[in-house]
């Protein structure tokens, strides 16, 4: 169907402001990002920097009020999921794009088994396919759907609350309902953060090869620069609201551009030791009264002029490497 | 080598959580939260006790700090015994303090600044003026005397955990324990954190114990690694020799699971243990060697018999089966 020319996923422009109390976060200030099918991208960013909201946004499952999506589109295969009727939208969020969450104890119902949640995903799905699924074959797709993640005995765990899985179970179990669709993008929301060092593992080790197996479209949501690495093929970098770096996830391991990029490359502690950089200065805005210009520039190395005036625009400088920043504008040379 | 500072001998921390059994026949359940841990902390050093959740690293730091009272063993400070069921005198109280890993929760939201950092100076310091005091701890973790008028909702994450390293240092101690003090920060603001550690603990001779998941972050920070694994220690060494020449098998599995952000980096992990099986739970340890469940290398013995550590030379020593005692 879609060739390799045209993305899968295009979020244009967008802006997104929440209203509280005595004024308006200004969130996502022009959020750009593209996606082609096949493609594994990452991204990262601190804590508040917008991440989630973007894909909360392509999913429209932003709460609205308090959230106002100010300008934007998000185009999912040329049409745009902002505009789209409800029974549109269904489709999209069942087989288009599924989302696996950070905290799969929040993320299951408790008081409903495995398998009875299971089957309501893909009874649901069935139905807004106008097909009808016997209670037998939808229990069979559960199972095989389980089966896939790698899950021992999965007709008990059928059988079984989230209580009695452990948080590495259960997060396999979302792996396996969002999977269950056949959707065509996976969004995973720090899917290893809540879970111990040596399982986070396994759960990667899982979704990289089914991603693999199955040549899905996969966006990563992190803060853990180590697991981008690991899993991705395009990292995006996000500050406060905006898109400020893309390139190849090597690329930007071995050559960052951004202030922003390099300071946090900089302070990940390293297992070959040497100590500690000594992070970058200052601390994220205050979205209700953000800096001017680039909303970088209070925490920037190189600020310039410039800077405190002008938002830089997100421009190619090399290729598939693009970089929101004037130190690297027509007339500055590349330092390196 | 000094004299330890704090000596810990064959700690033990059980908890009850319930009872199974018929009337008349009732048995506690107890979780063997800390099942007989030794380890020295020597002055002006920095030993990490890296364990994933459940592995009793928490509970030490509790039971050291006098939170809890022992089950079983010694905990000697500056060579008096505090691990008794005793009072801890107030001078030893004072000089033992901690720093709790979620700092949203470790300070009163209904008390600023200067309450919560004149509390321990109220009961430890009397006579000392207290508004200087306040003023000159703010001056030390590098935030303005202003600062003692805010509440800690109005302060950032990475300032609410400066305030309770200061309220930590109100007391001058010269032991502080460390509960994944950064784990609940973002990178960038972690490593100012974590600076600002390192520089306290030059100025003021402190000797940390670090709790820590986090092996990449031990390796910049501590000068001994100490590895527990379901309430023991499965192995301990001098950092450097530690990352070279990692010896349990559970030790490897935790290098090779780490994501890392450079090929250098890469080359050191070891690569024949891949992460398998999940971790037991606490009130239900497997019998003998705790980690033989998930073990690529596992003996017939191993579930049988429970391994004693084997000093490997240079501090390093390992509990395993695949490193027998005098051989």
């Amino acid at each position: 169907m879609s060739d390799v020319t045209t993305p899968l996923l295009e979020i244009r422009d967008l802006s997104v402001n929440f209203a509280v109390y005595g004024g308006e976060l200004r969130v996502l200030d022009g959020v750009n990002l593209r996606m082609f099918p096949g493609e594994r991208i990452g991204l990262v960013g601190e804590t508040g920097c917008g991440k989630t909201t973007t894909m909360k946004a392509v999913l429209r499952v932003l709460p609205m009020p308090p959230g106002r999506i100010l300008r934007g589109e998000i185009l999912f295969k040329g049409r745009d999921i902002l505009k789209m009727r409800d029974s549109d939208l269904r489709l999209v969020r069942g087989q288009g794009i599924s989302m696996i969450f950070q905290d799969p104890t929040a993320a299951l119902n408790p008081v409903f088994t495995i398998g009875e949640q299971m089957q309501a995903v893909i009874q649901s799905n069935a139905q807004d396919n106008n097909l009808s699924l016997t209670r037998q074959r939808s229990w069979e797709l559960a199972l095989t759907a389980l089966k896939d993640v790698a899950l021992a005995d999965p007709e008990r765990l059928l059988k079984s609350y989230p209580i009695q899985l452990s948080g590495g179970m259960r997060q396999r179990v979302c792996i396996a309902m969002a999977l269950s669709t056949n959707p065509e993008i996976l969004i995973a929301d720090e899917p290893g953060t809540s879970l111990d060092v040596t399982i986070q593992d396994q759960i990667l080790r899982l979704l990289r090869d089914l991603v693999e197996s199955r040549n899905m479209s996969v966006i990563l949501i992190t803060h853990t620069l180590g697991v981008v690495r690991e899993l991705t093929n395009r990292v995006y970098v996000m500050y406060a609201g905006s898109i400020v770096e893309t390139a190849k996830t090597k690329k930007i391991f071995s050559q960052p551009l951004h202030p922003y990029t390099q300071g946090l490359i900089a302070t990940v502690p390293r297992l070959t030791g040497g100590g500690i950089a000594s992070g970058i200065p200052g601390r994220i805005p205050d979205y209700r009264n953000p800096p001017t210009g680039c909303r970088f520039h209070p925490r920037c190395p190189h600020v310039m002029e410039i800077c405190k005036r002008e938002k830089p625009p997100l421009t190619e400088i090399d290729q598939d490497h693009s970089v929101a920043c004037f130190l690297y504008s027509s007339n500055q040379k590349v330092e390196q | 080598m000094s004299q330890p500072i704090l000596s810990v001998q064959h700690l033990k921390k059980y908890f009850v959580v319930g009872q199974t059994g018929m009337l008349g026949k009732r048995q506690p359940i107890t979780v063997k939260a800390v099942d007989g841990v030794s380890f020295d902390v020597f002055s002006g050093e920095t030993l990490g006790l890296v364990g994933e959740s459940g592995s009793g690293k928490s509970t030490v730091a509790y039971t050291v700090v006098g939170m809890y009272k022992p089950t079983a063993g010694k905990i000697r400070f500056m060579n008096t015994e505090i691990g008794t069921n005793d009072k801890r005198p107030k001078e030893l109280q004072k000089a033992i303090q901690i720093v709790f890993q979620d700092p949203g929760s470790s300070l009163n939201p209904r008390q600023n600044i200067k309450q919560i950092l004149e509390m321990p100076l109220r009961v430890h310091r009397k006579d000392r003026n207290r508004l200087e005091m306040v003023i000159y701890l703010l001056e030390i973790v590098g935030l303005p005397p202003e600062a003692m008028y805010k509440y800690p909702r109005m302060l950032s994450g990475g300032e609410k955990q400066i305030i309770g390293i200061a309220r930590a240092l109100a007391t001058n101690p010269s032991l502080v324990i460390l509960d994944e003090p950064t784990s609940a920060l973002d990178v960038s603001v972690q490593a100012k954190t974590i600076n600002l550690l390192l520089e306290l603990q030059k100025q003021f001779n402190l000797s940390y114990l670090f709790i820590t998941h986090d092996l990449s972050l031990m390796r910049n920070v501590a000068s001994r690694v100490a590895i527990m694994y379901l309430g023991k220690i499965c192995e301990i060494a001098n950092t450097a020799d530690f990352f070279r020449n990692p010896l349990h098998p559970y030790t490897q599995m935790l290098l090779s699971s780490i994501p890392v952000v450079s090929e250098e980096e890469e080359a050191l992990r070891p690569t024949k243990v891949i992460s398998r099986g999940e971790i037991p739970s606490p009130v239900n340890i497997p019998k003998g060697c705790s980690f033989h469940t998930r073990c690529p290398f596992v003996m017939p013995h191993c579930s049988e018999v429970d391994p004693e550590f084997t000093d490997m030379g240079n501090g390093h020593s390992v509990r395993c089966h695949l490193y027998p005692q005098g051989g």
